[in-house]
C-alpha cells in the first residue's frame, strides 16, 4: 500500500502541472512574446498608416501642382517677381494681356485643425471691367503650407512648395515653362 | 497513463505547430514588408518624377536662349559621371531662392542649395542622383536632323526593392545649321541679262557675245559687269529704298515729338525705326551678296579690256557702276549699326520696364545677333572689341537675374577666344564672314583701282 502510494505520488509528480516557477517563466515569456507581437504589429500599422498618409499626400500634391501648372501654363509673360526675386505671390500676364495673380490666402479651419499656419493658393484673373469679379476667383490648392515662386528667366518660374496633410508635409521643387508666343516681331 | 498521453502534444506536433506558425507569419511578414517596400518604392518614383520635370524644364529653358546649352552645361552623349541632388552639387538643384541679401539676384551658391535645413524636402531627396546624357541626331552636315537633339535623363537611388531608378527622355529643337536661304531668289536674273545690251552698253539689239566680242572681252565679264551696274541702279532709284529712307526720315521726326512719358508710343516708333533699318540692312546685303560672283568674275577677267577698243565703255559709266555697289554696301553698314543703336534704345531702364522682362530678353537676344555681325564687318574695325563690351555689360546684367543667359554670354566669352572655332559654332556668321570679311575688302580695292585706271586712261585720251 505504501508501496504503491509511494509509486502513485511518484507518478503523480512526475506527470502532473507546472510549477509555480515553470507557470511564471511560461508566462513571462509569452507576454514578453505577446508584447514583442504587438509592438511589431502596431509599429507595422504605424509605417503602414505613415506611408499611405504619405502617398495620399503625394497624390494630393500631384494635383495640387498640375493645377499649379496647368495655370501658370496659360501665362506669357512673368510680371512678378522680377528675374532673380522670390516671393510668395505670382503674376503673370496672359496672351490677350489680362494679368492673373496666385496668391495666398489663409486656411484657418484646418490651421485651427492642425495648429499651424495652412494656406490656400488661390488664383485670379483680372479682367476688363476694372472691378473685383468672385467668378475669376479659384482655389488652386487647399493645404499649403508654404509656396515660393522665384523668376529665373522671363519665361520660367520656379516653384517651392510644401503641402501639409495631418500633420505630414511633402515638401517638392519644379520649374514650368510659360506659353511660347515667339521672338521679337521683326 | 493512456490517458495522461491524450492530454499533451507530442514534441513532433508542436513542432508542426510551430513550423505552421513560423511559415504563415514569415508569410505574413514578407507580405507586409513587401507592401510597405512598394509603398517606399511608389513615393521615391513620384518624388524622382517631380525632380526630372524640374531638369528638363531647366535643359528647356537653357536651349531657348542658347544652341550650345548642352554643352555648356558639360553634357553631351559620353557624360558618365551621376550627380547629387543635395547640397549644391549641380546647378539645376542650386539657387532655388532668393533668400539672402542682396535680395533681387540669386547666388547660386549661397541662396538656398537643398541641404539639411530644407526640410522636408531634404529628406524626401537626398538619396537622389541623376545624370543627364543629350546627342545630336546627326553630329556633322546641316540636315535637319542635326538641329535636333534626344537627352535621356537618369535618376537613381537605394531602394529597399526593386531598382531604384527612374528614366526619362526628351527632344529638343536647336539650331546649329546655316539657314537655307536662296538670295538669288529675289533678282530676276534672266530680265536683268536682257537689258544689259540696252541700257548698260548703249547697243541696243546687240547680243552680250557681240559687244564682248567688240570690246575683245568675254560674255562672262560683260555679263558680270551690266549686272553690277543694272542691279544696284535699280535698287538706288527703287520705291522701296525711297520709301524706306522716307518712312526712317518720318518716324525719327514723329519720335522727337513724343513726350518722355509715353512709354508705349517711344516704343513702339523706336522700335520702328529698328525695324525700317534692319529691312534695309538686309535688302543691302542681299544684293552685296548676289553680285559677289560677278565681282569674282570681273577680278579674274581683264576688265581693263573695256576701255579700250572702238566702242568703249564710258569711264564715268563705270565708275558709277562700281561705286553703286560700295555705296550699297556702305548702306548695309550703316543700315546694321543704326538698328543696332535704335534696338538698344528699348533697353533703356524706362522702357524696358514697361513693356516687361520677357521683351527685355528678346531685345537681348536680337542686339546680340546685331552685334556679332557688326564685330565681323571690316569697315568697323572695332566692331568685335564693341561686342566684347557688351557682354561684359550683358553679364554683369544677368549676374544672380538670369542664369542661363549668363551662361551663354560666359560661354560666347570663351568661343571668341578662338575665332575660328566661333566661326565653327555658328556657321550662318561664317558665311556671312566669308563676304564681309574675306570678299568685301577685296572687292574694295577693285573698285578702287579699277576706278582709279578708268578715270587715269580717260585722262589721257583727252
Amino acid at each position: 500500500m505504501i508501496t504503491f502510494f509511494q509509486q502513485s505520488v511518484t507518478k503523480t509528480s512526475y506527470r502532473g502541472a507546472f510549477t509555480l516557477v515553470e507557470v511564471l517563466v511560461v508566462m513571462g515569456l509569452l507576454t514578453l512574446l505577446a508584447g514583442g507581437i504587438y509592438h511589431f504589429f502596431t509599429s507595422v500599422g504605424q509605417t503602414q498608416k505613415v506611408l499611405s498618409q504619405q502617398l495620399v499626400l503625394q497624390m494630393e500634391s500631384r494635383k495640387a501642382l498640375d493645377q499649379v501648372i496647368n495655370r501658370i501654363q496659360e501665362g506669357s509673360e512673368v510680371v512678378r517677381p522680377f528675374t532673380g526675386e522670390t516671393q510668395s505671390f505670382l503674376v503673370l500676364k496672359d496672351i490677350v494681356n489680362r494679368l492673373s495673380m496666385l496668391y495666398l490666402e489663409p486656411n484657418n479651419k484646418i490651421s485651427q485643425q492642425l495648429q499651424k499656419p495652412v494656406y490656400r493658393l488661390v488664383a485670379y484673373t483680372t479682367d476688363y471691367t476694372g472691378s473685383f469679379n468672385k467668378q475669376n476667383q479659384k482655389v488652386l490648392v487647399d493645404l499649403v503650407r508654404r509656396i515660393t515662386f522665384t523668376s529665373l528667366s522671363p519665361n520660367t518660374v520656379q516653384i517651392n512648395a510644401t503641402i501639409i496633410n495631418e500633420n505630414r508635409e511633402y515638401q517638392f521643387i519644379t520649374h514650368v515653362g510659360l506659353m511660347n508666343l515667339g521672338g521679337l516681331e521683326q | 497513463m493512456t490517458r495522461k498521453r491524450k492530454k499533451g502534444f507530442s514534441l513532433v506536433e508542436v513542432m508542426i505547430g510551430v513550423a505552421i506558425f513560423a511559415t504563415v507569419g514569415v508569410a505574413f511578414l514578407s507580405f507586409l514588408s513587401q507592401s510597405i517596400g512598394e509603398s517606399k518604392f511608389s513615393a521615391e518614383y513620384f518624388s524622382a518624377f517631380i525632380l526630372s520635370q524640374k531638369v528638363m524644364e531647366d535643359f528647356s529653358e537653357e536651349i531657348a536662349i542658347n544652341p550650345y546649352g548642352f554643352e555648356t552645361l558639360g553634357v553631351d552623349e559620353n557624360s558618365t559621371q551621376y550627380s547629387e541632388v543635395v547640397d549644391g552639387a549641380t546647378v539645376h538643384f542650386s539657387g532655388l531662392e532668393d533668400q539672402q541679401k542682396p535680395y533681387g539676384k540669386i547666388d547660386p551658391g549661397a541662396d538656398n542649395t537643398i541641404n539639411a535645413k530644407v526640410v522636408p524636402l531634404y529628406e524626401i531627396v537626398k538619396k537622389f542622383q541623376f545624370r543627364a546624357q543629350a546627342k545630336r541626331l546627326e553630329k556633322t552636315g546641316d540636315g535637319e536632323k542635326r538641329n535636333l537633339l534626344r537627352c535621356n535623363l537618369e535618376f537613381l537611388w537605394d531602394a529597399k526593392i526593386g531598382k531604384g531608378q527612374y528614366e526619362t527622355s526628351c527632344s529638343f529643337f536647336s539650331p546649329v545649321t546655316a539657314k537655307k536661304i536662296d538670295l538669288a531668289l529675289n533678282v530676276d536674273q534672266a530680265a536683268i541679262d536682257a537689258r544689259i545690251p540696252k541700257d548698260f552698253f548703249n547697243a541696243p539689239g546687240k547680243s552680250l557675245a557681240q559687244i564682248a566680242n567688240e570690246r575683245s572681252s568675254t560674255v562672262e565679264t560683260v555679263t558680270a559687269l551690266g549686272r553690277i551696274a543694272l542691279v544696284t541702279e535699280d535698287f538706288m532709284k527703287s520705291q522701296y529704298y525711297t520709301k524706306q529712307m522716307k518712312a526712317i526720315a518720318d518716324l525719327k521726326k514723329k519720335l522727337a515729338l513724343i513726350p518722355a512719358s509715353q512709354f508705349d508710343q517711344e516704343y513702339a516708333v523706336r522700335l520702328a525705326i529698328a525695324l525700317a533699318w534692319y529691312d534695309l540692312a538686309k535688302a543691302c546685303y542681299q544684293i552685296v551678296v548676289y553680285l559677289e560672283p560677278c565681282f569674282a568674275t570681273l577680278q579674274s577677267q581683264n576688265v581693263s579690256a573695256l576701255q579700250t577698243g572702238t566702242n568703249t565703255l564710258n569711264p564715268i559709266q563705270l565708275q558709277e557702276a562700281l561705286f553703286h555697289y560700295r555705296i550699297i554696301y556702305e548702306y548695309f553698314v550703316g543700315s546694321i549699326v543704326q538698328a543696332r543703336f535704335y534696338y538698344y534704345a528699348l533697353i533703356e531702364k524706362d522702357l524696358a520696364l514697361y513693356k516687361g522682362g520677357k521683351r527685355e530678353l528678346q531685345v537681348l537676344q536680337k542686339l546680340i545677333d546685331l552685334y556679332r555681325i557688326v564685330a565681323l564687318l571690316a569697315s568697323v574695325p572695332t566692331g568685335m572689341d564693341q561686342y566684347k563690351a557688351f557682354l561684359g555689360r550683358l553679364d554683369t546684367f544677368a549676374d544672380g537675374r538670369n542664369l542661363y543667359l549668363q551662361r551663354m554670354v560666359r560661354q560666347e566669352m570663351i568661343y571668341l577666344q578662338d575665332p575660328a572655332v566661333w566661326m565653327e559654332k555658328f556657321p550662318n556668321l561664317k558665311r556671312i564672314s566669308s563676304i564681309v570679311k574675306a570678299r568685301i575688302p577685296q572687292i574694295l580695292a577693285f573698285i578702287k583701282a579699277r576706278t582709279d585706271d578708268a578715270v587715269l586712261n580717260a585722262d589721257n585720251s583727252y
